[in-house]
């Protein structure tokens, strides 16, 4: 329901654009918000309910298809833990930030969520919330 | 000064000695050692052509640009004005090849792969960032190339990461100014990990990261 804090054991998944990704290769600049967002968009991978990790991708991309005007051929998705995510940068920022990580459910999105309190010039919790990724897929399925 | 008369000019090039602005939607030609502007009468006869906006506004630039001009039916559109800015950070990361190093010419190859990308968003890369980019590297043209991406508002991110808990960023916000963000470990405890964060000019990089031994892990 929206406003619900994700579990620490949960796992998300960031669209992160090719040029955020350059070569495949997930950058900090994917973990920045844009200067009138509130919130990094992610999605809630437990939610959807799909019996492994592999048909949580594939729900996704149909997700990104259904609500992108194209997903990127070069796009990728990182999958992050929920209290990876929160613990590393709660240890290790200068200001003891405390991320949020709430659901934020969209009419076409029903696993939409958002990282909270990250503002657009957090260069250096960028690169933090970066080395918790655990996961890197291509958000295009097989053409 | 005269009434105005519309610009125009042969071949998509003005006259020798002659430089532009923008006025009240028209365009003014004067003397390029600085005399007032006055009206143009001599092309009075031909079709009227109009530069683009952008290019009369820029501002002195530490990278010489080439004075290309384009004929265009109207120089106030968006599409024109993205059409004017792709060229010309195409022309800036062209020039990544002048710097003569085997990094540079790696990091032109990145921007190329990254303007390819950017462009399938119908959108460019910020000039003024690439353009301190150019310029950092114009100074340290011994660094190694860093992995390039761009931020949501498209300006350049260089990111080293040479491993063993190091990490050393740059966000190129343009008008020279950047934000850092160095990860290494603690000299006196190993097992920990320092992290540093600031606001400089492009041109204080070395001095503020050469002392937490930076430039030892970037450079060839």
């Amino acid at each position: 329901m929206k406003g619900d804090i994700l579990p620490d054991g949960d796992h998300i998944a960031r669209y992160c654009k090719p040029t955020q990704a350059p070569e495949g290769v997930i950058q900090a600049t994917a973990f920045l918000p844009r200067d009138n967002e509130e919130s990094l968009s992610v999605n809630w991978l437990e939610f959807l309910d799909c019996p492994d990790r592999e048909s949580e991708i594939s729900r996704l991309r149909s997700v990104y298809d259904a609500k992108l005007n194209r997903v990127a051929v070069n796009a990728r998705i990182a999958v992050l833990k929920v209290g990876d995510v929160r613990q590393k940068v709660m240890a290790e920022s200068e200001d003891r930030r405390a991320l949020k990580i709430l659901h934020d459910p969209e009419e076409n999105d029903p696993s939409h969520s958002g990282i909270y309190n990250v503002k657009p010039d957090d260069e250096l919790i960028a690169e933090l919330i970066l080395e918790t990724v655990l996961e890197n897929h291509p958000a295009r399925g097989h053409i | 000064m005269s009434e105005l008369q519309y610009l125009t000019y042969e071949n998509g090039k003005l006259p020798d000695g002659l430089m532009s602005a923008v006025y009240s939607g028209k365009f003014l030609v004067g003397d390029a050692h600085g005399d007032a502007f006055c009206t143009w009468e001599h092309y009075k006869k031909k079709e009227p052509q109009y530069l683009p906006t952008a290019f009369v506004n820029e501002e002195s630039l530490r990278v010489a640009e080439t004075t290309t001009f384009f004929q265009k039916n109207s120089p106030f559109t968006q599409e024109n004005l993205l059409d004017y800015r792709e060229d010309k950070v195409q022309e800036l990361i062209f020039r990544m090849r002048t710097l003569r190093s085997d990094s540079c010419k790696e990091l032109e190859k990145k921007l190329l792969a990254l303007l390819t990308d950017v462009k399938e968003e119908d959108t460019c890369m910020d000039l003024d960032s690439l353009r301190d980019l150019y310029n950092f590297f114009q100074l340290n043209r011994r660094l190694k190339c860093p992995m390039i991406s761009l931020t949501p508002e498209n300006e350049i991110y260089a990111s080293w990461k040479p491993g063993g808990n190091r990490v050393f960023s740059v966000r190129f916000l343009g008008k020279g100014k950047v934000r850092f963000v160095i990860f290494k470990p603690n000299d006196m405890h190993r097992e920990q990990q320092m992290r540093l964060s600031g606001t400089a000019t492009y041109d204080m990089l070395e001095n503020i990261a050469s002392p937490h031994g930076v430039w030892d892990w970037i450079s060839a």
